[in-house]
């Protein structure tokens, strides 16, 4: 479970960009995060994964602070930023193997999540070479493979599906479902509400870094669409 | 606006950070590139004025800044190879910039002005101290300041343009296959070789040309013909300056026109990559932490020909002396009176393994690399002190085994005994692991994150240049005590080289505290 308890950031002092958020998901939950350009998504996202210190509440994973214990709150989280830029004098294969060793996944594990990844997202053939050959959207899609791997307990997308065929965006999702039915739990933004609608167990709205809806998606939305929410609460 | 965006010359003018920076940073910035310029421009003027002194006697001064504007073209054609592929070819913002509304013509102009500024840069440094001297040594008119400002400005464009299709041609052969960062670090090492070879001789090449007289002159200026007009120019022919500046700027506008008619069709052509092989699933054992990271920092080193090159420059270096001094250092130091006297030996052999083996770091740049990418070590459960860990451990595996071999090529060869071996690679291991933290430090307080072509980084960031600085002055310092201390005081040299290597180690610990406590800082608030 993934607490986020009274967070606020500002990047110069006086103008937080993120006020007093405050949000849990639960194991099992896929979590949409929406909100207009430049409400707090990205900068909450990366005080969550550790990218971006902060110095105003706390964000805790099963009761690991990601502050007072950066490295076991990591171990069991995956992130995928928006754009992923990677390594590119590596090949696929070698970048995976990378991430599976600096999360210290167990070898006989490690081969069977990297075929059924790979496969799974058409990318097998072309993991023996190098990532500065790869188009974008199978740099995404690596980097989903590298991401799963090593099984998290969280997973953090930012805009998963940008540059996704949709074939892979439809595995994508599938995959998503398989880790929370196992106990796992997903956070992503997204500006695609359908995506949002269809996919998310619960939702939060967040405007000008302050959260102004929160909770199971059904409720949040009530008989409008989230569109036409979205578009309501952020005007 | 164009040209603005693309002489983006890192921190020195123009760049990101540019805006955010202090007067004082602004200032230091500026005075260091007036200490570079200086310093470069001061070899060139000794040299030329050198050259003046033996040929001007002869009435043949004017040949001079003549041969050094073949110099200079040869130099200038090099690094025009290099920053065309990085700078136009390319250059990541050349899709983007493609897409838009903008001939090809304006954006090819914007892009050649950009590397002509660049070359005009080497070409002033190399060529104006030659002229100024050439005014001091045989005389200053009107004519020849002219001359001398149309020779500046002129000169950089037939290598530029030779440059311009040298590395069309060298990214069309070499865009199918799979080693090119191997093929092109031996192209280099043989040119290298090659240049080592002439330095190495220079002192026989200056005799044949003192005995050489004005026929030799002629031909060698005749046989590049803008160096022959360029002669006549400095002599006063008017007409042979208007040839000259026309002769090289044909080349360039040729290229110019062809570029621009058959650019997209040059760059698709260069975007095609290696054949693809099939990809078989192996089995890949695991390695630990700090293993995978250091076999990250390898693969990113072996991957990119400019990062080899760059930092790995000292290394080709510290083996070639040792290699060189192993078959020919016998006749060096018979002439000089001690091949059997092993502390002269050592005396002159460390300051060499000192510049060679701390000249580049790798630690420069490793943290400005990581780039956009840095994401990926911000959010692993690693902790920071073992990356930093692994980036300096990778410098210390790049050069310390060329220093072992080194050491040992110099101990068989003046049969050196135990203590003489000992510290020659003591003493430069040590002052290795201060260059290599040091080398971390600046870059981790000099970050280059943003940038849009990896060249930019290795070549031009300030934490590289400052770094080459800081250890050329290095070099200097730790060799000092050796000839204070050690060879005075020959009877106690195991205490005091014993003593000085404790010292040095003790600054390197010292630099890696530092590393581990205000590194890890800067580390962890770094924009990913």
């Amino acid at each position: 479970m993934l607490h986020i308890q009274n967070f606020t950031k500002a990047y110069s002092p006086g103008k937080p960009v993120v006020k007093d958020l405050t949000l849990t998901i639960e194991n099992g939950d896929i979590f949409g995060f929406i909100g207009h350009n430049g409400a707090g998504k990205t900068t909450t996202i990366k005080a969550i994964t550790g990218i971006l210190p902060f110095e105003q509440g706390e964000i805790t994973l099963d009761g690991i602070s990601i502050r007072k214990d950066p490295i076991a709150f990591k171990k069991h989280i995956a992130y995928l930023p928006d754009n992923p830029e990677l390594y590119e004098s590596m090949t696929g294969f070698k970048y995976i193997n990378f991430i599976a060793d600096i999360y210290r996944v167990e070898e006989k594990r490690k081969q069977q999540n990297v075929q059924k990844y790979a496969d799974a997202f058409e990318l097998t053939s072309d993991l023996g070479n190098p990532i500065s050959s790869y188009s974008h959207g199978m740099k995404q899609k690596l980097a989903i493979i590298a991401a799963l791997v090593h099984e998290p307990k969280l997973m953090i997308l930012d805009e998963p599906f940008v540059g996704l065929d949709p074939k892979a965006a439809h595995t994508l999702k599938s995959f998503m479902k398989e880790l929370c039915d196992n106990g796992g739990s997903i956070f992503f933004s997204t500006h695609v509400l359908e995506v949002a609608e269809k996919l998310c167990t619960k939702i939060a709205i967040i405007k000008n870094g302050k959260l102004i809806r929160c909770g199971e998606l059904e409720e949040v939305r009530g008989d409008s669409s989230l569109e036409e929410l979205f578009l309501e609460l952020t005007e | 606006m164009l040209f603005r965006a693309n002489m983006q010359l890192s921190d020195f003018v123009y760049g990101k950070s540019s805006k955010d920076k202090t007067s004082g940073k602004k200032l230091g910035t500026v005075a260091l590139a007036v200490f570079v310029i200086l310093a470069l421009s001061l070899v060139s003027g000794t040299m030329s004025y050198g050259m003046l002194e033996l040929m001007h006697p002869y009435g043949l001064g004017a040949f001079v800044p003549a041969m050094f504007y073949i110099a200079g073209s040869i130099l200038t054609l090099m690094t025009a190879v290099g920053y065309s592929r990085a700078l136009l070819f390319a250059s990541r913002d050349l899709d983007t910039l493609l897409s838009m509304p903008i001939s090809h013509l304006t954006l090819l102009l914007s892009k050649l002005a950009g590397l002509y500024v660049y070359e005009l840069i080497f070409a002033a440094v190399l060529f104006v101290p030659a002229y100024i001297m050439y005014f001091v040594v045989v005389g200053f008119t009107a004519g020849g300041l002219l001359t001398m400002l149309i020779a500046v400005l002129f000169a950089p464009l037939i290598p530029l343009s030779l440059g311009l299709l040298v590395a069309f041609l060298f990214g069309l052969i070499m865009r199918r296959m799979k080693r090119r960062n191997l093929i092109q670090i031996v192209f280099f090492l043989l040119f290298f070789a090659a240049y080592m070879y002439v330095m190495s001789n220079s002192e026989d090449i200056f005799i044949f040309i003192e005995n050489a007289g004005s026929d030799f002159w002629n031909r060698v200026t005749n046989a590049y013909f803008p160096a022959a007009l360029l002669y006549n120019a400095i002599n006063g022919d008017l007409l042979s300056l208007l040839g000259f500046a026309a002769i090289n700027a044909a080349p360039m506008l040729l290229v110019t026109a062809l570029l621009s008619k058959f650019f997209l069709k040059m760059t698709a052509l260069l975007k095609q990559s290696a054949k693809k092989s099939k990809f078989v699933m192996k089995h890949q054992k695991n390695s630990g932490l700090f293993g995978a990271l250091l076999r990250k920092e390898f693969q990113r080193f072996t991957g990119s020909a400019t990062y080899m090159l760059n930092c790995g420059i000292g290394l080709v270096l510290l083996l070639g002396i040792a290699i060189a001094s192993f078959f020919i250092g016998d006749d060096i130091f018979a002439q000089a009176g001690f091949a059997d006297n092993g502390l002269m030996v050592f005396s002159t052999a460390i300051p060499l393994f000192l510049f060679f083996s701390t000249l580049t770091t790798t630690t420069s740049v490793s943290v400005s690399l990581e780039g956009h990418a840095l994401w990926i070590l911000k959010t692993a459960p690693v902790p920071t002190t073992t990356i930093l860990s692994s980036k300096i451990a990778a410098n210390l595996l790049l050069y310390l085994p060329a220093q072992l071999v080194a050491t040992i090529l110099l101990t068989i060869r003046f049969g050196l005994n135990v203590q003489y071996a000992l510290f020659l690679f003591l003493i430069p291991a040590a002052a290795l692991g201060i260059t290599t933290a040091l080398g971390l430090i600046l870059n981790l307080a000099f970050p280059k994150l943003d940038y849009d072509n990896e060249t930019r980084v290795i070549k031009q960031s300030m934490s590289v240049f400052l770094s080459t600085m800081i250890n050329i002055l290095l070099t200097i310092v730790f060799s000092v005590p050796l000839y204070v201390l050690l060879i005075p005081y020959a009877p106690f040299f195991t205490l005091l080289a014993f003593a000085y290597f404790l010292i040095l180690g003790a600054v390197a610990a010292l630099l890696c505290y530092i590393l581990r406590s205000w590194g890890v800082k800067k580390f962890n608030v770094l924009p990913a």
